[in-house]
């Protein structure tokens, strides 16, 4: 019937609005295929219309299962807990001392507002990082919180994106990127400061390190001015959060173990978007 | 005039029949977003309530709190699930103490944690069932502390009409996984007796830090 000729079919005023429902049904077919092109088209509906989903329980049914041992290749393990443990004593006798006097003396909207700042600074990594993958809402949502927050939100100390436009940002990294593409994890590695890691997520840190405008810093032979700065930001970052490292080292039992374990599992879920942070 | 009186009957029949043809456990049908939203915000409103923010009323505060948690979460279920197959090989006895020291060391250690973010704003997204039977669920929420979204799941069972929670993702870290691991590992050097030990001792010792 879609084939007949129209001429014959119908007169001549009906012949067009009929093409132009044809022409409408192609567009609404075409617009709401999820993936036009390769490209994540618009997303977020698509998730309430899914009530239920097996594969988010598949591995909860361990009392059958063989027991998991070896979750993290860890080659590098007694090198790794060293380095584990300087971080470890650095964090409790230098971090945490300094960041709590630090939070006594300043109060913590200012250094919320000082959070934002460095948080607002890293979109061109989270930029990259959204485009390389594809997300283009994302994409489009950092370019305007940061437009949004670097001038209403003064240099980025506020986050008006946030309160009043309901924006978030997407915690992208080029670790997440390269895990997205079907780079898998590699061995562990626990670097002294900057913490858990595994071989990809090196290659992302060592990729984004050009992406942080800090870093310009140094590459500019502004060193010391570099890691002032980096130091002023893990300072008050942790201020902001002091008692999670504690909370996950005395609940478990082997800490190593549990940040490893932890570590990969946060990364395998980010890199899946399943909180879709 | 009989138009009128059809259109009326019409409209009594679907009044009075239709919602009998919903599906009766449907019609039953509790959230377990729901849920989890009143036992959060039921922790939160005694977190923030005036008069248990007295210094000398943390016993008191403690125990609104544990009351909450203990409506909600199934710590025989995350005691079956975190020991895994070494669970069927325990007495009625040794599962029981077991699950008092799991559940005392999962109170101890977070309690702290819930104190914390006591000020922050909780969004309740989603909930997703694992299949149309929905004997499990998994709720979505997110806590905004600063400028960052702390993504918390919980995973929950159905029993007998009323979701109770037997996991809690972090940042997409699941606790049962967690601890499964590490008390395999424990199992396999110590024996389960050097785990209820090295249990007892952790416990003990997070009440020595207290004082």
């Amino acid at each position: 019937m879609i084939f007949r000729p129209l001429s014959h079919a119908v007169p001549v005023r009906s012949k067009w609005r009929l093409s132009g429902v044809y022409l409408a049904l192609l567009a609404l077919v075409l617009l709401g295929t999820p993936h036009f092109g390769g490209i994540e088209w618009a997303e977020a509906s698509s998730a309430s219309s899914v009530t239920s989903d097996p594969d988010l329980f598949a591995e909860d049914n361990w009392t059958e299962a063989e027991p998991v041992e070896v979750y993290v290749a860890d080659p590098l393990e007694p090198i790794n807990r060293i380095f584990f443990t300087f971080n470890d004593k650095f964090y409790f006798w230098l971090i945490k001392p300094v960041s709590r006097g630090y939070a006594v003396v300043i109060p913590e909207p200012v250094r919320e507002g000082i959070g934002n700042f460095f948080f607002n600074l890293r979109t061109p990594k989270r930029l990259a990082n959204n485009l390389l993958q594809g997300k283009l809402r994302r994409s489009g949502e950092e370019l305007s919180r940061f437009a949004i927050n670097t001038t209403i939100g003064i240099v980025g100390l506020w986050d008006p994106a946030r309160h009043w436009y309901n924006l978030t940002a997407s915690n992208e990294d080029l670790g997440q990127t390269l895990g997205k593409f079907g780079l898998p994890d590699g061995i562990y590695i626990c670097w002294p400061f900057l913490g858990p890691s595994n071989l990809r997520d090196s290659l992302g840190y060592a990729g984004d390190y050009f992406l942080d405008p800090v870093n310009y810093l140094a590459i500019n032979n502004e060193t010391p001015e570099a890691l002032g700065v980096k130091a002023e930001e893990t300072v008050n970052r942790t201020s902001l959060r002091l008692g999670d490292y504690e909370a996950l080292v005395e609940g478990s039992f082997d800490p190593y173990s549990a940040i490893r374990d932890g570590y990969t599992q946060r990364r395998h879920s980010k890199i899946k978007d399943e909180t879709d942070e | 005039m009989m138009k009128f009186i059809g259109y009326w009957r019409w409209l009594a029949f679907c009044v009075v029949v239709m919602p009998l043809l919903v599906p009766g456990p449907l019609l039953a049908e509790i959230s377990p977003l729901q849920q989890v939203k009143s036992t959060v915000e039921g922790i939160l409103g005694v977190m923030q309530k005036d008069e248990l923010r007295q210094p000398g009323k943390q016993e008191e505060r403690r125990a609104a709190i544990m009351a909450y948690v203990n409506r909600r979460f199934d710590f025989e279920e995350m005691s079956k699930l975190t020991l895994a197959r070494k669970w069927r090989e325990l007495t009625t006895a040794q599962k029981k103490q077991f699950e008092e020291l799991f559940s005392d060391l999962l109170k101890n250690t977070y309690i702290g944690r819930i104190e914390a973010y006591s000020n922050e704003e909780v969004r309740y997204e989603k909930e997703i069932f694992d299949s149309d039977q929905r004997t499990k669920a998994l709720v979505y929420t997110k806590v905004i502390k600063n400028n960052q979204e702390i993504p918390i799941n919980y995973k929950l069972l159905n029993k007998q009409g009323e979701w109770f929670v037997y996991d809690v993702l972090i940042e997409g870290v699941s606790l049962i996984r967690n601890y499964r691991t590490e008390f395999d590992r424990i199992i396999n050097k110590e024996k389960y007796a050097g785990l209820i030990k090295r249990m007892q001792e952790k416990i003990a010792s997070r009440e020595e830090a207290k004082r």
